[in-house]
């Protein structure tokens, strides 16, 4: 129970760590299209009819060829927001952070590659666009940022829109939607994402929302996929198990049938033999219960090490995976295995019964 | 209640072997009868059908009032609780029990009896027995005569109305046959149970009011004699 258990949850806790981090990094979704400032609120106005509590926030997006210290460099994307404002919703925990000129928030990942901390400086090489070459920025670090998805803590900088545009003309080329919504059931998302690209293809053909999973979607499917094979060739663990209890049941009868057939032949009704055998497999499920808990307990701690000290973050996503377990799991798995007890018990009981009580005795004692 | 036991043309079949055929018998209450025969004859066949440790294949068994051959398992259990006290030929005592808990496992399976009574009484005749003082120790620590006792013990302890004992002196020579046959007899008119003792050996037969010889199956020869 606790190999299922753990693997279950492992893959749901993958999943879930994968969806919510990329939620908190992306927003629910963004949209490319080129906006200006009273395009994007015009847009955010317009669908807050429908979702009341939706919040907008415009950025610029470039790619760009980051320098560090001892000359590490690395390739690296710059989102340019209203971040003296908010930087609301893409990273969830600076919510109140304020930013300045000539400030920047890095991702923790990407300042440990280019051997910065928070206070120092790192130049940005930042394409003009049509050939124009480059445009070379310093930026301090003012903060860290850990989003727990690598692909964004390893390559996002965050900087304010007036590094680009000094004026209030600005030109958003990303933009990032949050519905404000507790944070769902994944097919409840997917649906609504699709009811929204309806409404946005109904508003302007050009628009189209990208869901926060799309660039992670072949990697999920791919997860869910897993899933269901991994539960296929869990049925071995299943078939071995219960092979296991049957034999420890077979065992305990062979030890204790002397017992049980001097007791039915002193006027122990077969019911309550029948009980007996109930009593010890359903201890024996409520033994495994505790044992299944502590050890997927040990399993998750284990992970969580693991995954945060010795995982590869760049071929797991994740900086830190967590076991991830539902009621629903827990009852599924429990009842499954209370079913395959109750039938085991339902024919060795059977078994018992169908036993001739004197040819018992004479085996067991003659 | 008729504390009469009538076998009514009882037949008991293992596969094609025919243990009793067409068996007719009838017991009084407070009889004490010897059931003899040759190996083989049926005659233990006989005493677990009356024990309710099997049933007929065809025929009837009336054991206080009640048709028996039609009880469930579950009623089985129960009569065989209630009504019969089974001295087995091998014992049957549990090895991780001591004599006393394996004496007092009929009362503790009964639920309804008290207790205490029960081990007043059981104490009472494991003096007589002289066995009350290894009562503790297990049966591997006692000799075959000893577990016999507490074999007895076992049986009588919840006065039974019934009292059917299956070759109690198999395994003892002549002098501890004597005493064992001596024993039961007392304790039936003691506790005024109906006994009924099978043995292949004719000079324990002798000993018992009744004698009723079982014979390929049925009754062969039956004689009385007062003691």
């Amino acid at each position: 129970m606790s190999i299922i258990l753990s693997t279950i949850g492992l893959m749901e806790g993958f999943e879930r760590d994968l969806l919510s981090a990329l939620n908190k990094s992306n927003g629910d979704f963004s949209i490319s299209s080129l906006m200006k400032r009273e395009d994007l609120n015009a847009l955010a106005d317009s669908l807050k009819k429908d979702y009341p509590s939706l919040t907008a926030a415009g950025f610029y997006k470039s790619e760009v060829f980051l320098v560090g210290k001892n000359k590490e460099s690395k390739g690296a994307i710059i989102l340019a927001g209203d971040l003296q404002k908010n930087i609301i919703p893409l990273i969830q925990n600076l919510s109140s952070f304020k930013l300045r000129k000539g400030q920047a928030i890095v991702g923790e990942d990407l300042a440990r590659e280019l051997r910065l901390k928070k206070g120092e400086t790192f130049r940005a090489l930042i394409p003009e666009g049509k050939g124009n070459g480059f445009v070379i920025k310093n930026f301090e670090i003012s903060e860290l940022f850990k989003t727990n998805l690598y692909e964004k803590d390893s390559r996002v900088v965050l900087v304010d829109i007036k590094e680009f545009f000094p004026t209030e003309e600005v030109a958003f080329n990303y933009s990032v939607f949050n519905f404000n919504f507790p944070f769902d059931d994944f097919s409840t998302q997917k649906d609504r994402i699709k009811i929204l690209n309806d409404q946005l293809y109904s508003m302007d053909e050009n628009l189209y929302a990208l869901p926060y999973w799309d660039e992670y979607s072949t990697l999920i499917e791919a997860v869910e996929i897993e899933k269901i094979s991994i539960l296929v060739i869990l049925q071995v663990i299943v078939i071995v198990s219960v092979f296991n209890l049957l034999s420890f049941l077979i065992f305990f009868r062979e030890k204790k049938i002397k017992e049980l057939f001097t007791l039915h032949a002193l006027g122990f009704s077969p019911d309550k033999i029948s009980r007996i055998w109930y009593f010890v497999s359903f201890s024996l499920w409520g033994g495994s219960i505790i044992v299944s808990i502590i050890l997927t307990n040990i399993f998750g701690q284990l992970l969580s090490y693991i995954s945060q000290n010795l995982m590869p973050k760049n071929i797991y996503h994740l900086g830190k995976i967590n076991l991830y377990i539902s009621i629903e799991n827990y009852f599924v798995v429990y009842l499954i295995s209370c079913c395959w007890i109750l039938l085991m018990t339902y024919f060795l009981s059977r078994k018992f019964r169908g036993d001739s009580l004197l040819r018992g005795l004479r085996q067991q004692y003659v | 209640m008729n504390e009469k036991i009538i076998i009514n043309n009882v037949s008991k079949k293992f596969g094609s072997f025919h243990a009793l055929k067409d068996l007719d018998l009838e017991i009084n209450e407070q009889d004490k009868v010897a059931i003899y025969g040759q190996s083989g004859s049926g005659k233990s066949t006989l005493l677990y059908l009356l024990g309710g440790l099997d049933k007929p294949s065809s025929g009837n068994i009336y054991c206080f009032g009640q048709n028996i051959s039609t009880y469930s398992d579950h009623d089985l259990a129960h009569y065989r609780n209630n009504f019969v006290g089974f001295i087995f030929q091998f014992h049957f005592l549990l090895g991780t029990l001591s004599g006393i808990e394996n004496i007092m496992l009929p009362a503790q399976i009964n639920g309804s009896k008290n207790i205490k009574d029960v081990k007043s009484y059981v104490m009472e005749h494991a003096e007589r027995l002289g066995v009350h003082d290894i009562l503790n120790k297990l049966p591997s620590e006692m000799s075959g005569g000893q577990q016999q006792r507490i074999n007895i013990l076992r049986a009588i302890s919840l006065r039974p109305k019934l009292l059917l004992c299956d070759e109690p002196t198999g395994n003892l020579d002549s002098e501890n046959s004597k005493i064992v046959i001596d024993l039961l007899d007392s304790i039936a008119d003691d506790t005024g149970a109906t006994l009924l003792v099978v043995t292949h050996d004719q000079s324990v037969a002798t000993r018992f009011s009744r004698r009723v010889e079982i014979l390929d199956g049925g009754v062969g020869n039956q004689s009385m004699n007062s003691l």
